[in-house]
């Protein structure tokens, strides 16, 4: 493999990882919803994780697929239970339906039941 | 007084009637939330055993003794056996504070799946040995989805062909299995040789890590699979597709459904994302606690 080719090929690399690490940033910030990431520990561990492997990253060692594969899996994990979560939430049963929602649906209607107030009204009509 | 104080909490729940909360004398109910440690939030708990609010702010890790626990606030997460929860790995930890954290009103337990794997590893409330939970994950072998192949229709087997048959060359080229697919409803053929192989390289997992492998193969029905997820051939995304190949392939012929079909597939990833991460994490703990352990020539 020729010099350009390998440096191109080192760029594709490195933008992959940085487009991991600020899709991660994303999705910690869905969750801790603070302004300061730095202060969030789980943050500064993902970016310490990442500072590490740069260095090793040029060379192409087996912790760099590591540590990308491991982003790409917590990544995969927070967006994707955020995803579930939404999704259930929108679908989720909001309890038993009333009789009168339920004969709606089939186009029926009920007849007026009996009540007290009705009862009396009535004979001043 | 321990005894009595069961009871009550025994009629309570199975009765979760709103009167006997209220008949309870308030300093009662106290101990009884002190007494059974084991349901954070006990009084909230018997309103609906389903539901518990989110009852702290903050989950924070700290480390004891070379484990790491979880602080929510002040208190000390337990395991529904009311022990001290704590995991062998801090990257572990860190991911399960950020799950207890990113819970809003409500904490949905079945969806924090770190806490549950590492709940079943530190319990282990099924006491399984190491023995029967690779024979257990062996089991799936002998069953495996990318075995089960389908003559028709032709543009199926061709996906399946194109899709599958590089996982099983994998398998044969890294760990000599021999395993032949199957047409028919015969089950595949994997020789003896094949699964003694798995099981040596199972048993080189921590107990940790087996509990994790077990969720995973249980969760897609597919060892070869896994195998590939963990020696970071394939990604999540690309394993998942791999176990649903023939659902996503009727779903773009007749429609994807999304309450069940999109739902099915990110818990699958949810699940199996979970999963990898703990195997991960906690195989790279005993690593650095052997050479920790190394004599000094």
């Amino acid at each position: 493999m020729d010099l350009a080719n390998q440096n191109e090929s080192r760029d594709k690399m490195a933008s992959n990882s940085y487009r991991t690490l600020r899709s991660l940033a994303r999705e910690l910030k869905l969750i801790y919803k603070k302004k300061d990431m730095c202060e969030v520990p789980v943050y500064a561990y993902v970016q310490e994780q990442f500072r590490n492997f740069q260095v090793t990253g040029e060379k192409m060692c087996r912790a760099r697929q590591e540590a990308e594969h491991l982003a790409q899996t917590y990544l995969c994990y927070l967006e994707s239970t955020r995803k579930h979560e939404a999704i259930s939430a929108h679908y989720r049963g909001k309890g038993e339906r009333s009789v009168e929602s339920s004969a709606n649906i089939v186009g029926l209607k009920l007849p007026k039941l009996y009540s007290e107030e009705t009862a009396q009204k009535s004979p001043e009509h | 007084m321990a005894s009595t104080f069961k009871n009550i909490f025994q009629t309570c729940f199975i009765l979760r009637n709103k009167v006997i909360l209220q008949s309870a004398e308030k300093t009662k109910l106290k101990t009884i939330s002190v007494y059974s440690n084991h349901c954070l939030s006990f009084t909230r708990c018997l309103h609906n055993p389903r539901e518990l609010k989110k009852f702290y702010k903050n989950a924070t890790v700290v480390s004891a003794d070379g484990w790491f626990e979880i602080n929510l606030d002040r208190k000390k997460l337990r395991t529904p056996h009311g022990n001290i929860f704590k995991v062998p790995s801090e990257p572990l930890a860190l991911a399960i504070a950020t799950e207890w954290n990113s819970q809003e009103k409500l904490v949905n337990r079945h969806t924090m799946h770190l806490t549950v794997l590492s709940n079943t590893a530190l319990e282990n409330p099924t006491h399984k040995t190491r023995e029967q939970l690779t024979s257990n994950i062996i089991h799936f072998l002998e069953t495996d989805t990318v075995c089960y192949r389908l003559n028709e229709p032709p543009e199926l087997e061709k996906l399946q062909k194109t899709k599958w048959d590089p996982i099983i060359e994998w398998a044969v080229n890294r760990h000599g299995l021999e395993i032949t697919p199957t047409y028919s409803m015969a089950p595949p053929i994997v020789s003896p040789e094949s699964k003694e192989i798995v099981r040596r390289h199972l048993l080189s997992y921590s107990d940790w890590a087996l509990f994790g492998y077990h969720y995973a193969v249980d969760c897609i029905k597919s060892l070869l699979i896994i195998m590939a997820l963990v020696d970071k051939q394939i990604d999540v995304d690309t394993a998942v597709e791999l176990a649903r190949l023939e659902q996503e392939f009727q779903t773009k012929k007749w429609g994807s459904v999304e309450w069940y079909h999109d739902i099915e597939l990110y818990e699958l990833r949810c699940r199996l994302s979970a999963a990898m991460l703990f195997v991960h994490w906690c195989c790279e703990s005993t690593t650095i606690k052997q050479k920790a352990t190394l004599p000094s020539f």
